[in-house]
């Protein structure tokens, strides 16, 4: 764990297999992004992406979870999380990644076993901190 | 007994279809735990299936014992093993 | 020999269905909340059979281990059919 070092495509991949759920997972985040630190709600969310309102909501309480995103006080809009300077460049440099190798990325999230057996494999670390 | 047959087979056959869930979910994450899930239940399969020809389901064979402990060890190094890997 | 693997069996079973249970409440993933009952049933099968057999000899307890053990299972093989995607 070098902080001062650049996030690789490996360290991306890695963001995107274990963070990312979904193609939308990946554009919601990126979205709350680059929109800090201004606040969005579920409805801009979905509005922006063309997802139905429940999977945007379903999308920001994954990012939440994750501690990626933190909600806003007193509402339900959330920003994305900008206290970490080394995730700050891993997302930057996922994004440019995205950008650059679309038919990839999204390939990679669809062969992803699916988030439920994933989570069921999960369930079974007795702790939960990674590197 | 005809419905301690049928709930024997019951078991039996679900065990099966979890088993080959699991071994789906190995071939697609490479993830052991899930192999010894699909071994477990596979067995578990297998001796339900035993105990109705074998028709006194109280009194099984040693062997039956031996690999139900196998399979329990099984999981458990597998549990352990994935936790060894996460501490690194 | 026999009781000690019954009693085995319930632990195993215990164990993954707690664990299921803690990343069910983290997740909120479906499948989660299946399986983890599905095992607390298989525990409770093992249990059963354990007391069926050394605790309570003179009871006969098989048809509750056979319906338990069968629900359990149902139970697991829904969920994996619905929730795993």
């Amino acid at each position: 764990m070098f902080p001062d070092a650049q996030p690789t495509s490996s360290d991306v991949d890695r963001f995107i297999l274990e963070e990312i759920d979904s193609v939308p997972h990946l554009e919601g985040l990126l979205l709350l992004w680059r929109s800090a630190p201004k606040h969005c709600t579920a409805e801009e969310i979905s509005k922006q992406l063309y997802v139905p309102l429940n999977q945007a909501s379903s999308i920001l309480d994954d990012l939440l979870r994750r501690g990626l995103v933190s909600r806003g006080s007193g509402g339900q809009a959330v920003v994305y999380d900008s206290g970490s300077d080394t995730r700050n460049r891993l997302i930057e440099a996922v994004d440019r990644t995205y950008r650059r190798e679309l038919i990839r990325i999204s390939g990679m999230i669809h062969s992803k076993p699916s988030a439920g057996v994933r989570a069921f494999a999960d369930a079974f670390r007795f702790r939960k901190d990674r590197d | 007994m005809l419905i301690d047959g049928f709930a024997l087979g019951f078991v039996a056959t679900t065990s099966l279809v979890a088993a080959m869930f699991f071994l789906r979910f190995w071939v697609r994450t490479r993830d052991f735990l899930f192999m010894a899930f699909a071994i477990a239940f596979a067995f578990q399969a297998v001796a339900s299936a035993y105990m109705v020809v074998v028709g006194n389901p109280n009194r099984v064979r040693s062997w039956i014992y031996a690999v139900y402990l196998a399979t329990y060890l099984l999981l458990l190094f597998a549990i352990l093993r994935k936790n060894r890997r996460a501490r690194r | 020999m026999a009781a000690a693997v019954y009693i085995l069996g319930m632990c195993v079973a215990l164990l993954c269905g707690a664990l299921l249970a803690r990343g069910y409440r983290q997740s909120r993933h479906r499948l989660l909340l299946w399986s983890a009952i599905c095992f607390v049933g298989l525990g409770i099968t093992n249990a059963l059979v354990f007391v069926d057999l050394f605790m309570l000899p003179s009871v006969d307890l098989h048809l509750l281990r056979r319906i338990v053990a069968g629900i359990s299972m149902l139970i697991l093989v829904y969920g994996l059919i619905w929730d795993s995607e």
